[in-house]
């Protein structure tokens, strides 16, 4: 329990330290209020909101990365039971990495690592 | 490995900040373009900035999402300060929680979140772009990093950091599994968003995530990055270089002088090579990185069967 | 109060320097850059991360604009200053230092709302348009789907990107769809700094590749290497002689072809072939690279053989960019090269693209209508 109260504090020192940051800022600094400018964009003024629906062209990669990622779960618990299921336990875990080393190939013959 | 009050978080904040003041001055060393000039001139860099930073008054932007921003642009340091709750010095540690090890994955994974919003919320092209880089580039060494923590959790059986260190009384786990290390190195960097991983906070972009945040805004967010690569080195330190272990100084120092030099080596990376473009590295990351991380796990799971 | 002037005097042991060249300043830019590493005054990224403005050369109308709008980005403290005649580069940045650490000046009590002023009219359509914004468009994507299209222009204030040029760009994501550059007039037409004939013609184009190598180096984001290049560039045009130029150019060139994260950045990226070199009139190193394979990799290799061949001695070519004729200079080619193959390129590969090819915008300037020969 004393490990959850202590993360708590230094959750709060940090918020409190950033506050007390921000408010010797305002302070510190030549004025208070924030400068309300366009946003940076070359020397030119934006056209648009820069905010729209991005292009993420890797989207085939984070499938791949959500497979290894929910495989995860299982690999912590695994690490802590290794020695005492012994060779079975070894087996059973890199059996399903190479499952999903095999879905990594596949995906990389696809194109799914290269997009520019 | 004893557990500490809660006041411990204190100090154990300072120390964070006091080491990645360091860095930051060891980076202003480092730099070439200071040779010649006075060495105190160049120390003080972190003094300067923080003070320029300090005067320079805050930016908004044209209908910015402020709260993700703000947030985005806090983020860093207070993952840093977060990751440090478990990174022991010597025999002591602000909290030795039986999960650890997921404690620290799982706070790199915030950053995920953090850096993205720092780069979104402005309404910045540089910034949106820059932003998702991050995404791209923590694909590449995100999985790489897992499995690199898993291997110690493995070898000592625990995800326990307390335990992870006490297991490497014989050896030190950089041994068994260098590779892990170097992983680990790497993927420190990539969550810094450092040196030859700073591909979302490049100058090609007008510093990327860092293009919009000025005064304090950009002071947090520079400052967890030198904090980031602290708590980075301080964890690769417990992991793989045996903690506070080593003859005649005490083991606080010990492990203050191990995080010191992880921390110099990675400062020193940036003046080595350019920028690492995600999309250039991916291959690299999922073909080579990936498997070879897997086998070292899988050695090192071999070696824990027979070592029970 | 105590603590705003000790401030103010740490701050100023660092300055950043936002440092706008206009075509045709190129010898001021040079001691600009000489005496900002001088004073200890480092290159700012954006008007986020600057304190100090400096308007290098004599811009025209439309370059004077775009430094006004990023004048008004400047957070503050903030301080302005025109440059234009390479010897008074060091009195101006230190008078401009100066500035910045007096807090009178930097308080400015009266900075009104310049985004107010300058906010495109909003129809009274609030909801739609936050701020007088539009919301991007959509369009077809290379994959056939609708998506976004942002315009995004490259320039003229930009980091390590060609004085007075502007790139406009519609991107989908990060991917550049369509690229259309052009260059902003100076004030007077320029004489171009690179292109020397004579006596000294070997050693001020060996300078010129110089220049474009530490440009490339810095976009590519190594900017400790950018740095050495950028000395060897300035001792280029001094009177130091050449073996020891030489030995130093050597010395990078054995780091930059040894470097495997280099490669990775620009191998296979931007191929120029021989046949669209010749097609858009490119000459000079780029048009000798396009026989060496053409991607970025073989124009910084050529720009390091040709740099030492220079300093050898051997006597100069046309012009460091290449051959230029009446109307059409040489840079105009690589400007329409650079245009062609960004199509498909992500934001980051297309500035090194540009940086690979290194267009000299004095040329552009000087030419009465750069753009005539394209499309």
């Amino acid at each position: 329990m004393q490990a959850v109260v202590n993360a708590g504090a230094m959750a709060a020192l940090a918020v409190a330290a950033v506050a007390l940051l921000y408010r010797l800022h305002r302070g510190t600094a030549v004025a208070a209020d924030p400068l309300r400018a366009a946003p940076f964009l070359s020397g030119n003024l934006p056209q648009q909101h820069a905010m729209s629906r991005f292009h993420v062209r890797w989207y085939a990669l984070t499938m791949l990365f959500l497979a290894f990622d929910v495989e995860m779960l299982f690999m912590y618990p695994w690490a802590l039971v290794v020695p005492q299921v012994g060779v079975k336990a070894v087996v059973e875990m890199f059996a399903f990495l190479g499952v999903l080393m095999a879905g990594v190939v596949y995906a990389w013959r696809e194109g799914a690592l290269r997009w520019s | 490995m004893t557990a500490s009050p809660a006041w411990a978080v204190v100090p154990a904040a300072a120390l964070v900040v006091v080491f990645a003041g360091a860095a930051a001055a060891l980076d202003g060393v480092l730099d070439p373009a200071g040779r010649g000039r006075p060495m105190s001139g160049r120390l003080g860099r972190p003094l300067w900035e923080t003070a320029r930073l300090l005067r320079q008054r805050r930016r908004t932007t044209v209908a910015p999402d402020a709260l993700l921003w703000r947030a985005g642009t806090a983020g860093p340091l207070v993952v840093a300060l977060l990751m440090a709750v478990v990174v022991p010095v010597g025999g002591i540690t602000v909290a030795d929680p039986p999960v650890g090890l997921v404690w620290f994955n799982a706070l790199d994974v915030a950053l995920w979140l953090t850096v993205w919003a720092a780069g979104w919320g402005a309404n910045s092209v540089y910034g949106l772009v820059s932003g998702y880089r991050f995404l791209s580039q923590a694909l590449a060494y995100e999985l790489p990093l897992m499995f690199a923590l898993t291997a110690p959790a493995v070898a000592a059986g625990s995800l326990k950091i307390g335990q992870i260190v006490a297991a490497q009384d014989k050896t030190w786990f950089v041994v068994r599994m260098p590779a892990a290390f170097l992983v680990f190195l790497v993927a420190v960097a990539g969550f810094s968003l450092w040196g030859p991983l700073a591909y979302p906070a490049g100058r090609d972009l007008a510093g990327g995530v860092l293009a919009e945040p000025s005064g304090v805004d950009r002071l947090v967010l520079l400052a967890g990055r030198y904090a980031l690569l602290t708590v980075g080195a301080g964890m690769s330190t417990a992991l793989f270089l045996g903690g506070g272990a080593g003859p005649l100084l005490p083991g606080w120092l010990w492990s203050l002088l191990k995080t010191a030099l992880v921390l110099a080596g990675l400062v020193a990376v940036r003046r080595a090579m350019p920028v690492l473009r995600a999309d250039r590295v991916m291959r690299l990351a999922w073909l080579v990185v990936l498997p070879v991380t897997l086998l070292q796990l899988l050695v090192v799971s071999v070696l824990a069967l027979g070592g029970s | 109060m105590v603590l705003t002037q000790l401030l103010g005097r740490w701050a100023a042991r660092r300055p950043h320097v936002l440092a706008v060249a206009a075509p045709g300043a190129t010898a001021v830019r040079l001691a600009v850059e000489v005496e900002m590493a001088r004073i200890g005054a480092v290159a700012a990224t954006a008007p986020s991360d600057a304190d100090v403005l400096l308007a290098v050369g004599s811009p025209g109308d439309e370059l004077r604009d775009a430094i006004d709008l990023v004048w008004s980005q400047l957070p503050g403290p903030r301080v302005r200053a025109d440059i234009d005649d390479p010897a008074e580069a060091g009195a101006v940045l230190r008078q401009v230092v100066r500035q910045l650490s007096d807090p009178q000046r930097a308080a400015e009590p009266d900075r009104r709302d310049e985004w107010a002023e300058r906010a495109p009219d909003t129809h009274g359509e609030d909801m739609q348009m936050p701020g007088g914004l539009m919301m991007a468009d959509r369009g077809p994507d290379r994959d056939a789907l609708a998506l976004d299209v942002l315009t995004v222009p490259l320039g003229p204030v930009l980091p390590d990107w060609p004085s007075g040029l502007v790139m406009d760009l519609q991107v989908q994501g990060d991917v550049v769809q369509q690229a259309r550059s052009r260059i902003l007039s100076a004030a007077t037409p320029p004489r171009p700094f690179w292109d020397a004939a004579g006596p000294g013609a070997s050693r001020r184009h060996a300078a010129a590749h110089l220049d474009s190598l530490q440009r490339l180096l810095a976009v590519a984001g190594w900017p400790g290497m950018a740095w050495r290049v950028r000395r060897l560039r300035d001792s280029t045009l001094t009177d130091t002689p050449g073996p020891v130029l030489r030995g130093h150019l050597a010395a990078i060139g054995r780091r930059l072809n040894r470097s495997p994260t280099l490669r990775w950045a620009t191998d296979g990226l931007g191929v120029l072939t021989a046949e669209t070199a010749d097609r858009l009139q490119v000459s000079g190193p780029a048009a000798r690279a396009a026989l060496e394979g053409g991607d970025v990799t073989a124009r910084w290799r050529r720009w390091l053989t040709e740099t030492d061949a220079l300093l050898a001695g051997e006597p100069a070519g046309p012009g460091p960019r290449g051959r230029s004729v009446p109307g059409r200079p040489a840079s105009a080619g690589l400007l329409a090269a650079a245009d062609e193959l960004a199509i498909g390129l992500d934001l980051a590969a297309a500035r090194l693209v540009m940086a690979s090819l290194d267009p000299d915008p004095d040329q552009l300037a000087a030419a009465p209508e750069p753009a005539e020969a394209r499309s």
